[in-house]
């Protein structure tokens, strides 16, 4: 008979006490014995090699900071650059950027890694081997002279360059060799520039002026996620919706869109649609506001459902009322849909826009591609006239991986790639021509027009790498020309262009200086020196008759061809690739901090998935994890399902830009134990690239099939709770209520116990009342408090990625936090609930909430109590200080947190990649295994100020002095940190505003974080009507 | 249990106590390293530039007062006096007496030391300009004075309170070899702090806090 390895039946013989013989013992005993006497000895000398020759400026250990442009995406935000023993080891916003001021986005901060990235190409590759940059370009002449002396195209595709000098340089190389440049956003504003040519007669993008907008419509637009400028739009959307000014505007924002984003979270009021059902629903729109000024001709009535009819109705009303009273509307929109951009513009026009919300005086250049003249190119390589193709800054076997341009690319001449990874087309390519990280090279940017930006370089180019600009000229001059540094180019091209620009009558050198040491020049728009000599004004105005002229063209031609075929079943969905905050269109697919970042929305980490709306969902049996498979015509895409309230109910989303051959890198990362399920999945990626199931060159797909495979792969989720139940985290106050100076009314009913703030409560308190000595007498020096705005947070988690870079936060990969083993120290909690009052479908009454949530600094914090080794301690200042190297690892601390902000390492994470170590704040301890960690206020930014200001002999920390790194980078400037006994302080005035509140009040911890209600702000028509009606019965909403 | 056993076990037991006081007398505890004083790759010597030319420490480690690293001088700040000065008076006054003696013009003299310095930076020590021959190169000091990775001293902090150099780094200016002085332990900061809080320091107050995160984050 077959034995079996382990027979129940025989048990072994039971052993008693240690299962360790005398013999062993005393082995082990000699050896421990050994090893302590051998392990007291000197740790291995350490050597220190002072520079021979020392640059002025450079003090070993002290940080210096250079004005740049941010280079994370097109949107040309200010970034100030911490450069540390000639490290560059963050970015931080620029504050004095008329455009960011001062925030930056989780994207532009983390795109630091890449700068440290040690799988970067490291110099010229021709034929896949390693060459020199003369064999390169040697190849690349005579390459692009086969092309032409075959009469094919030469074709330089690039996404849109918001740098005057890589323009110009593009031009330049052309002109020579009779190229063609197409440029391509893979998150296009194509239409606008395109409804623009039609309206105003010149192809440009407005630059949108949220700050000056009274009611916003956002039609698709995730403004304050992903599009276009978001960092921008976030700063101009807090503007106009502060609630603590002295005459708060009652703005109002409406965003209608098939998937849940950020600006639908922060929506006052949202709807949900099918993508489809967006150009029938602006059409109405445009009718019943505007009927003036549309042609006779309109097209044949859509078929709009019942309550986008309604909330057509609804729009057209408020909209009117707004511009009635002189105030202004704003309604932007995402649509790549030419006539949809059309009749935006004809809306904006109608409502007095133009000017005040839309500016046209200086337009924005963070999108310039053309959807049109990339499908161009695309016809044209299928047609195989194109001889040789250049690709810089962009993928484009990754993002249309379902397009087929594979087999177009293999008839190529010759095809050049300068990313610096090796991507999908570089993996192709004849010819790689790696271009430098932006922090490595001098460059300029003009983000709008009039604000110009130079990039300084922060650190020597650290591979053998090359601008995109100088090889566009080393391409374009003859051979053997010598080429020219990239800073004498850049001077050169703004001694003769930019400068003429400025009115302040400075000399070239003082500008340039002045320029590259404030990080932004704001100087006459190009268009408006030129234009000023012939025409009286350059903006561009809108033109009634084209307007008219050209939808009645466009909608003759649609009735032709009929509405797209309804000949698809039923129960089909609609497809939507969608940006993800952090990854964006997936430029970033090699970044870990990114792939860590939990999206704001769905928190999950690594990976992509299919969002279906819960009743989808229901209906096809599934829930999250579960993984379906996606069919549409003969691609099929297996992804994890995810259902995700607030969204269409026919549509299935899909992050874009995962599956990148890029991410096949993170297979390892994270700790290495049983069970350890690897962050990239069974393809070798992270994530699968949804782009394999398009068909054109859209972002969205009708008549796809989901259906349920019966698998699973699970979420790495950092949320369990979708909704905070029956107590309230997230506490609101209406608009009305506020100015009426009646706070906790609103709020009343659904707490534990009163909980009105700043008065008499009630606590439970075992403590003995002389217990809290440290109240004002004991430590009269400062408190260090924090304030966090709920109304402001958007939700971007900039937050999330200021703290990963300043605090050398690991990164732990998909299998740790599947075990909610996540390090970071910044969650953003988000918590939906049910809009009261509002009317409609679940998803269309869904309410969304964001918390920041970090260590709370509590007076009388339940950590320190229970902490067996006094690891972690109040100071005298207000912070609970957490000393790492006397933690021993109880995790009783963790345990007692009633806000689960405290990290444990459960292992030491994987710092070997000397290259990537350069990211490392050399001023924050890198933590080792069994040791506890959380939040510290930024305690080593608070001890540098202390010093900085007893250095120059005064006592008080200046207020804007410590700045902690969440505080910095919020695009909404949601959190103040600093001393609340300043009275003079910004955290002192944030916490006298009414709408402040603490959590867990209840519990007696006393944090030191304060949070600021929520505003619910109403519609701005009917507004005495609505008052009367809610303010007896409103209680504002609760997230439960 | 077998007498012979017995004794060999006693025996045994004997040597590894024997064994534990000999290397609990070598070992320090961890981090300690008083008395380190580590050979060094040129041989300067503090007693002579601190101690007898009465250099201020802050011409060389000017970090001291801006950063929280003292920091090392770069090889041109030893150059500032070191173009002109080539090698010890007492060497150049002997060979100037024996040129004298042998009625031959003074031959430049170039310290075995100083050489080193001329040839880090790959410079003609008479001349001052650079060999194109030779590539400079780093000095790789050994460093003494070394905190573990969790404690973060700032040297600005404690100069411009006015603490001495001495206070922590010891008689400096009387070493030919650099040492370690103190131990440099977190009881012997612990003690500094709690008693410049109570007696002050320079005759002023100051509030040298003993948080734990005053030091560790």
């Amino acid at each position: 008979m077959k034995r079996n390895p382990v027979d129940p039946t025989t048990p072994e013989p039971p052993t008693r006490g240690l299962p360790l013989h005398r013999r062993s013992f005393l082995q082990a005993a000699g050896f421990s014995l050994a090893a302590v006497a051998t392990g007291c000895h000197r740790p291995p000398p350490h050597s220190s090699r002072p520079y021979l020759e020392a640059p002025g400026e450079v003090v070993a250990g002290r940080p210096l900071y250079y004005a740049s442009v941010c280079d994370g995406c097109s949107a040309g935000c200010g970034t100030l650059v911490k450069v540390r023993d000639g490290r560059p080891i963050k970015l931080e916003g620029l504050d004095e950027h008329p455009g960011s001021r001062g925030g930056l986005c989780a994207m532009g901060q983390a795109s630091l890694l890449g700068l440290y990235d040690s799988r970067r190409l490291r110099g010229p590759l021709v034929a896949g081997r390693d060459a020199t940059w003369a064999e390169a370009d040697g190849a690349i002449r005579s390459g692009l002279a086969q092309a032409r002396a075959a009469g094919r195209g030469i074709r330089l595709l690039t996404p849109s360059l918001h740098s005057p000098t890589e323009r110009a340089a593009a031009a330049r190389f052309v002109e020579l060799q009779g190229a063609v440049h197409v440029v391509h956003d893979p998150l296009s504003a194509s239409a606008i520039l395109d409804a623009h040519a039609v309206t105003h007669g010149r192809r440009l993008l407005p630059r949108y002026r949220f700050e000056r907008a009274d009611l916003i419509v956002g039609l698709d637009a995730d403004f304050l996620g992903t599009w276009i400028s978001p960092v921008e739009f976030a700063a101009g959307y807090r503007a106009a919706r502060r609630p603590d000014v002295a005459s708060p505007r009652p703005s109002y924002h409406i965003q209608l869109e098939p998937t849940l984003t950020l600006s639908g979270c922060k929506a006052d009021r949202r709807l949900t649609l099918r993508p489809d059902e967006i150009p029938a629903l602006i059409s109405a729109l445009s009718h019943a506001l505007a009927p003036g000024l549309m042609p006779d001709r309109a097209p044949e009535g859509g078929s709009l459902a019942a309550n986008l009819a309604a909330a057509v109705a609804d729009l057209a009303r408020q909209l009117q009322q707004v511009a009635e009273a002189g105030g202004h509307s704003l309604i932007v929109s995402g649509s790549d849909d030419l006539t949809t951009q059309v009749l935006i513009n004809g809306l904006n026009f109608h409502l007095g826009n133009y000017a005040a919300t839309v500016d046209l005086e200086h337009p924005s250049l963070q999108r310039q591609g053309s959807d049109v003249a990339f499908a161009e190119l695309v016809a044209e390589l299928r047609r195989g006239e194109v001889g040789a193709l250049l690709v810089a800054g962009l993928d484009p076997l990754h993002e249309f991986e379902g397009a087929g341009l594979q087999t177009t690319f293999e008839d190529l001449d010759l095809l050049v790639s300068l990313s610096p990874q090796s991507d999908a087309t570089a993996a192709v390519a004849d010819i790689v021509c790696p271009s430098h990280h932006f922090l490595e090279s001098w460059g300029d940017a003009e983000p709008v027009e009039g604000l110009l930006a130079v990039r300084q370089p922060t650190i020597a180019p650290l591979w053998n790498t090359r601008s995109l600009r100088a090889g566009l000229d080393a391409w374009s001059t003859i051979e053997g020309a010598a080429t020219v540094d990239d800073l004498v180019a850049l001077q050169a091209y703004w001694r003769q262009e930019i400068h003429p620009r400025d009115s302040r009558g400075m000399d070239f050198q003082s500008f340039w200086d002045r320029t590259v040491h404030d990080g932004v020049a704001l100087l006459l728009p190009a268009s408006a020196t030129t234009a000023s000599a012939t025409t009286a004004s350059a903006t561009p105005a809108f033109d009634t008759l084209a307007f008219a002229t050209w939808l009645s063209e466009a909608w003759r031609s649609t009735t032709q061809t009929t509405a797209p075929a309804s000949d698809t079943p039923t129960d089909a969905f609609t497809l939507v690739l969608y940006p993800k905050v952090g990854l964006g269109e997936g430029r970033h697919a090699d970044n870990p901090w990114l792939h860590e970042l939990p999206d704001p929305i769905s928190k999950v980490t690594w990976g992509n998935y299919a969002c279906l709306s819960p009743s989808a969902a229901g209906r096809l049996g599934v829930k999250d994890g579960d993984i379906v498979r996606l069919r549409a015509g003969e691609a099929a895409l297996e992804l994890p399902a995810l259902v995700q309230p607030g969204q269409h109910d026919d549509v299935v989303a899909v992050a874009m830009g995962y599956g990148n051959r890029r991410s096949e890198r993170f297979r390892d990362i994270g700790p290495e134990w049983i069970g350890t399920s690897p962050s990239t999945d069974d393809e070798g990626r992270v994530g699968r690239n949804g782009a394999r199931l398009l068909e054109g060159l859209g972002r969205v797909r009708h008549g796809v099939a989901v259906e349920a495979t019966g698998s699973r792969r699970e979420l790495a989720k950092t949320q369990q709770w979708e909704r905070s139940d029956d107590r309230v985290l997230v506490e609101e106050v209406t608009l009305q209520a506020l100015l009426a100076g009646n706070v906790a009314a609103e709020h009343g009913g659904q707490e534990h116990g009163s909980k009105e703030h700043g008065g008499q409560k009630h606590r439970a308190d075992l403590y003995p009342d002389d217990h809290r000595a440290r109240d004002s007498a004991a430590h009269p020096a400062r408190k260090w408090g924090m304030s966090i705005d709920l109304d402001a947070c958007t939700g971007c988690s900039a937050c999330v990625i200021a703290c990963q870079a300043e605090n050398n936060l690991p990164v732990v990969g998909y299998d740790e936090v599947r075990r909610h083993r996540d390090m970071q120290w910044m969650r953003i909690d988000r918590y939906y609930g049910a809009s009261e009052g509002a009317t409609g479908t679940e998803a269309d009454t869904l309410d969304i909430a964001f918390q920041p949530m970090l260590c709370q600094h509590c007076d009388q914090a339940p950590c320190e109590t229970v902490c067996p080794v006094l690891a972690t301690v109040q100071t005298e200042e207000g912070l609970n200080a957490q000393a790492y190297n006397r933690c021993v690892g109880t995790r009783y601390c963790a345990n007692n947190c009633p806000f689960k902000v405290r990290r444990f390492n459960w292992f030491d994470y994987q710092r070997d990649d000397p290259v990537a170590n350069l990211v490392l704040n050399p001023d924050v301890v890198v933590r080792s295994r069994g040791v506890m960690e959380k939040c510290s206020f930024c305690v080593q930014r608070i001890e540098n100020a202390k010093i900085e200001a007893r250095s120059r002999g005064e006592q008080r920390v200046r207020d804007d002095e410590v700045r902690s790194a969440c505080q910095q980078s919020c695009p909404a400037k949601a959190i103040v940190f600093g001393d609340v006994l300043d009275e003079a302080s910004q955290v002192a005035a944030s916490r006298r505003d009414r709408r402040g509140y603490r959590l867990l009040e209840e519990l007696n911890v006393q944090p030191s974080v304060d949070y600021l209600r929520r505003v619910r702000r109403r519609p701005l028509v009917d507004e005495s009507a609505a008052n009367a009606k809610n303010e007896a019965t409103d209680g504002g909403s609760s997230h439960g | 249990m077998s007498r012979a056993l017995n004794i060999l076990l006693a025996v045994g037991a004997g040597l590894a106590l024997l064994a534990l006081i000999t290397a609990l007398g070598a070992a320090r505890l961890p981090g300690h390293q008083q008395g380190y004083t580590p050979e060094q790759p040129i041989e300067f010597s503090h007693l002579l530039h601190a101690g007898e030319l009465k250099m201020d420490c802050l011409y060389c480690h000017h970090g001291a007062e801006s950063s929280r690293h003292a920091g090392l001088p770069a090889a041109s700040t030893c150059m500032n006096c070191h173009q002109f000065v080539t090698a010890p008076i007492a060497e150049i006054r002997a060979e100037d007496q024996r040129a004298l003696v042998a009625e031959r013009p003074a031959e430049p003299v170039v310290s075995t030391e100083l050489a080193k310095l001329y040839d880090a930076l790959a410079i003609d020590p008479l001349t001052g300009l650079p060999l194109p021959s030779r590539d400079p190169h780093t000095i790789r000091w050994e460093k003494i004075h070394v905190l573990p990775d969790f404690v973060y001293f700032d040297h600005r902090a404690h100069v411009t309170v006015g603490i001495d150099c001495a206070a922590c780094h010891g008689p400096v200016d009387s070493m030919l070899r650099v040492r370690q002085d103190q131990t440099l332990t977190m009881g012997f900061c612990i003690d500094c702090h709690r008693r410049s809080s109570s007696e002050g320091v320079a005759g002023l107050d100051v509030n040298a806090s003993t948080d734990c995160s005053t030091c560790h984050y």
